[in-house]
């Protein structure tokens, strides 16, 4: 590089940093990013297409829910709040793109939604470079508090505890300690972790674990890996899957007559899970901690949801639009709690404070004021009938 | 049973849907010689609209398979018209392309017009699981080994007997030649692709009767590929041969190896396969001349 | 009198061009680029520095498909294996990132020998699937070495790093792309003069007669595979360092059939093709956003939440149009405008 064209390099970058300053000097006086006199704009990246569509399109519609609410009720302190939903497709490379554009183009003051688990990991440089006060709710990713990020905050107990919960249950409850016991996870971090919570279920209780299985995520078919666990004699299982594979896992147990019983994570207490596993038979576990479509609380939000959100949006309502009411509605909180003046650094230290905030019922109460800033919700465990294609609560929420 | 029949049992059973599958892809390599990338979407497109004919009141099976696969014909004469036959003459790459934009242009649509949830597909032949001795069999799996059989007899004597096979074969030589002979090159490209329409019927509802309705059935397009390549690419009964065995060579993998190495286990089969016989186990020797 | 341009000297003969105007506009091609930051946010910088990533992959690729004509459905494999050579060089063995970048050009080289192998009995099809049975293998491979690979919990991938310069930040990193893609291109460039870009061509276009002509397949094939996974692993090491983050869900099939439609829309075997190939290709979901927005508000609330099916569905119709309309893609377009331009106002 020649030497004039080095200097003229560096009084270019001489004057934009002088000019950034200004600007910035001029901006202290003025708001904060994304938040004007009449409105405070926030965002959410979530897979609204691609495999996880289900998931992300439900996370969005609860955020959606909740702003249509707050803003019917005059808003936060006066301001409305109005959100911009980004498409990742569920690729961890358009997470990154996506919540780019949604701080630098868009300049949001803020995020609720934040895709999947390794899509958040791949997004934190972006928005640690950022500080932007984030709520991650959809997947409670242990790896995005440890090390603790200074503006993130986690609403969710880790993935283990799905892995523990049912297990738990099955030996305290259900009188099952002498039984053999199974897992069948997914062969990913999440999966994992379910993985680890069953393990400590067994060393806990000390049982007789027959087969861990794993498997890769897409699969379809599963009549290799349960004549496995009716080889090993199996006959309570925990099956850490997502919707269809339960079902069709479950009427592969039917066929080879096997008397198990099940238990399963979160995912499993959707709708349209239910219904396709019922034919099958079993009374499957289910713990969740968010109170949705079989609860009353849950109940009283689908009629909110039936007054505000669309009609697909009211069709698809499952546990994962209660996450992203709750997430939003947990934000709102932390800025209605600075009053007039709304800056990223106030909500921050008032979202650090948060103890015991009530979500109306449909979940624990919430609190940030702990090392993580991880809300670990207590956990209420349901089980299915399947000759109504209900689900009805079996427990309680209660801190494991 | 014991163990090992079990496995292979079930190979059987989903070694069916990858198949028929690889029956669609092996008939069109056959007319045309050029690979169908959308075979997956078709059958998740002709499973959709099946699934909107079951719900017509009053509709039982055999009704139901009539329009089935009256609805797969129209469609796959109606895809070869308007995207493939414009195409012909271009080179086969971009033929190829087409079918992978068509591909996600049903997919997009199919979601568009019936959405994302899973849905559970009626059981025309009821739920009850069918015993025959020690072994035991959803009426659905029943219905994919049997249209699997039926299919491949009538393929076999198809080619066989029919001159339509015949020409088909010419066809994918060498166009212009067959043309030259007096062959209908559109009529043949027409008939390939409504029977490969078929064979995504039988398919998709197969995996619908013994899985439920969703999007990721346009996965087991891909999943198809490694019986096609290991039955050769041209041979649509060598396609229903090559789908059983990667069925139970998956099955066996993942019983006895476990470890995720069922997925793998197809694909590694066919690459020593072909290293072995590089057309497949009953493909055709392209020959090539200078 | 002059009768004819006469060049006197070896370097004027081997020159990439010898006409003035085409190393001006090249210039002012280059200059534009490097401009470019001080019009973009961290967005749109975030945008072009993927289109300059992609295309050192689509160069690759386009070597292999376009020019030497071996249909490869591998390349999202390459990427991969790209990507996770930079992570773990770095992490594990304190590799500079800058020599880790061309180590791990050459680790995916090496890689592509596995699928180049079995090329030399498989033709058309046969190969492709090949390729891809190679993409879900690696992918398997990457989640069972655990130990080596963290598995499915991903690697987080140090930032680039050239003697101590850091270039983290987005315009950095933007300007070290822009420099990786000048290069390759002029690497592309002179491969494709020279005896080897000769012999891809008559590989591709009728490999019997090449072999008659005394041209070894086996040699061209194996090294075709290599340099085009040479290439696609350096740009899957850039996409490491760009995100920072990887794990197998970053390269899915999805992506291999993606670098497919780059070099059908961009034109075959042309390196200008294959850059404004990938170019479309990564800017159209943009455009159709914006083209959404402009069609106004009632247009999206019909659409609701079923917008993003419509775009992907606007996604395949563009494809489809590019290949009935302009079977020669962009490439095509842009000779044909250059021919116009050249004609005008004779052009037709």
């Amino acid at each position: 590089m020649s030497h004039t064209f080095k200097k003229a390099m560096n009084r270019l970058t001489r004057w934009s940093a002088i000019s950034l300053a200004a600007g910035a000097a001029m901006s202290v006086a003025a708001q904060d990013v994304g938040v004007t006199a009449t409105e405070i704009l926030i965002g959410e990246v979530q897979p609204m297409s691609g495999p996880a569509s289900l998931i992300g399109k439900a996370g969005a519609a609860g955020s959606k829910l909740a702003i249509a609410e707050i803003n019917a009720n005059g808003g936060i302190n006066g301001r409305k709040l109005r959100a911009i939903y980004e498409d990742d497709g569920y690729v961890p490379a358009r997470s990154v793109s996506s919540v780019k554009k949604l701080i630098d183009s868009d300049k949001v003051f803020g995020l609720t939604g934040t895709t999947g688990s390794s899509h958040m990991v791949a997004m934190l440089p972006t928005i640690e470079e950022a500080k932007i006060p984030t709520i991650v709710h959809m997947a409670p990713n242990p790896a995005v508090v440890s090390p603790r990020r200074p503006t993130v905050f986690m609403i969710g107990p880790d993935y283990d505890y799905a892995g523990y919960v049912p297990i738990s249950h099955m030996v305290e409850k259900m009188n099952k300690k002498g039984g053999k016991y199974g897992i069948l996870y997914q062969d990913d971090d999440f999966g994992k972790a379910l993985l680890s919570g069953y393990q400590k279920a067994v060393k806990q209780y000390g049982l007789n674990s027959v087969a861990e299985i794993s498997f890769k995520r897409g699969a379809k078919d599963f009549s290799a890996e349960v004549l496995t666990l009716k080889d090993k004699g199996a006959n309570a299982v925990y099956l850490g899957t997502l919707t269809t594979e339960s079902a069709s896992i479950m009427s592969e147990f039917r066929r080879l007559n096997m008397d198990v019983t099940l238990g399963t994570l979160w995912a499993g207490q959707l709708p349209a899970a239910v219904k396709l596993a019922a034919p099958s038979g079993y009374q499957y576990l289910i713990p969740d901690y968010y109170a949705s479509n079989y609860d009353a609380a849950g109940l009283a939000l689908m009629e909110k949801a039936k007054k505000f959100l669309s009609a697909d949006d009211y069709a698809n309502f499952n546990r994962y639009t209660v996450s992203g009411y709750v997430g939003t509605l947990v934000f709102a909180e932390g800025i209605r709690r600075c009053g007039a003046n709304v800056t990223r650094v106030c909500v921050v230290s008032e979202l650090n404070k948060l103890q015991n905030f009530s979500t109306g019922g449909l979940s624990g109460p919430v609190s940030f004021n702990n090392p993580k800033a991880q809300a670990v919700l207590p956990i209420k465990l349901f089980q299915t009938d399947p000759a109504s294609g209900t689900v009805k609560s079996v427990t309680d929420f209660i801190a494991y | 049973m014991n163990y090992f029949m079990n496995l292979v049992m079930s190979g059987l059973v989903i070694g069916t849907l990858y198949g028929m599958v690889a029956m669609g892809f092996a008939i069109i390599y056959r007319a045309t010689g050029m690979v169908n990338f959308a075979q997956g979407e078709v059958m998740m497109l002709i499973a959709y609209m099946s699934y909107t004919f079951a719900t017509i009141p009053g509709m039982t099976f055999i009704p139901l398979l009539a329009c089935v696969l009256a609805a797969s014909i129209v469609l796959g004469l109606l895809i070869e018209w308007a995207f493939i036959r414009p195409m012909l003459g271009e080179p086969m790459f971009s033929r190829v392309m087409v079918t992978i934009g068509l591909a996600v242009v049903i997919r997009s649509t199919v979601i568009l017009i019936w959405g994302v949830e899973p849905t559970a597909f009626p059981r025309p032949f009821g739920n009850a699981v069918i015993r025959f001795g020690e072994m035991a069999l959803y009426p659905g799996q029943i219905f994919a080994l049997v249209s699997l059989a039926v299919l491949s007899l009538a393929m076999w004597l198809f080619f066989r007997r029919s001159r339509v096979g015949i020409a088909m074969r010419a066809t994918s030589n060498n166009e212009t030649t067959a043309l030259l002979m007096g062959i209908n090159v559109k009529r043949i490209s027409a008939i390939a692709w409504a029977l490969s329409a078929v064979f995504a019927a039988f398919s998709g509802l197969a995996f619908c009767l013994m899985f439920s309705l969703e999007p990721e059935i346009s996965q087991m397009g891909l999943r198809g590929f490694p019986a096609t390549i290991l039955g050769g690419l041209d041979s649509v009964v060598g396609g229903a041969f090559g789908g059983l065995v990667i069925g139970v060579v998956e099955n066996l993998a993942g019983g006895y190896l476990g470890r995720g190495l069922k997925e793998i286990a197809g694909f590694v089969l066919i690459i020593v396969v072909l290293m072995v016989k590089p057309y497949g186990l009953f493909g055709q020797r392209e020959i090539e001349r200078v | 009198m002059r009768s004819r341009t006469y060049q006197n000297s070896y370097a004027g003969l081997v020159a990439l061009s010898n006409q003035p105007t085409a190393w001006v506009w090249a210039a002012i091609g280059v200059l534009v680029l490097a401009l470019m930051p001080t019009h973009f946010g961290s967005f749109g910088l975030n945008m072009l520095t993927a289109i300059f990533v992609s295309s050192i992959g689509i160069l690759g690729l386009n070597l292999l498909s376009g020019v030497a004509g071996q249909i490869s459905l591998g390349h999202a494999g390459f990427l991969l294996i790209g990507a996770y050579s930079q992570a773990i060089l770095t992490t594990d063995y304190k590799v500079p990132t800058l020599i880790a970048i061309f180590l791990s050009g050459l680790i995916a080289a090496i890689a592509s020998l596995v699928v180049g192998i079995p090329s030399l009995r498989l033709k058309g099809l046969y190969l492709a699937i090949t390729t891809l049975a190679f993409t879900f293998i690696v992918r398997h491979v990457v989640l069972f070495a655990e130990g080596i690979t963290r598995g499915s919990a991903g690697m987080p991938v140090d930032a680039l790093n050239i003697f101590g310069v850091s270039f983290k930040g987005d315009v950095r990193f933007y300007y070290a792309a822009l420099a990786l893609l000048l290069l390759f291109i002029i690497i592309t460039l002179n491969l494709m003069r020279s005896r080897i870009g000769r012999a891809w061509l008559a590989l591709r276009d009728h490999d019997i007669a090449a072999r008659a002509m005394g041209i070894d397949l086996m040699r061209y094939k194996l090294l075709a595979f290599m340099v085009s996974a040479f290439y696609t692993g350096v740009a899957g090491a850039m996409v490491a360092l760009q995100t920072r983050f990887i794990n197998v869900d970053t390269f899915s099939i999805l992506i291999s059939i993606e670098a497919l439609a780059m070099i059908i829309v961009g034109g075959m075997g042309r390196i200008h093709g294959a850059i404004l190939g990938t170019a479309l290709i990564i800017f159209l979901p943009e455009l159709l956003s914006l083209g959404f927005n402009a069609a106004g508000d009632n247009f999206k609330t019909l659409m609701a939440d079923r917008i993003y099916e419509v775009k992907g569905l606007m996604y395949g119709v563009v494809i489809l149009l590019f290949l009935r309309l302009e079977p020669e893609g962009m490439a095509g377009i842009w000779r044909k405008s250059k021919r116009f331009w050249v004609q005008w106002p004779l052009s037709q």
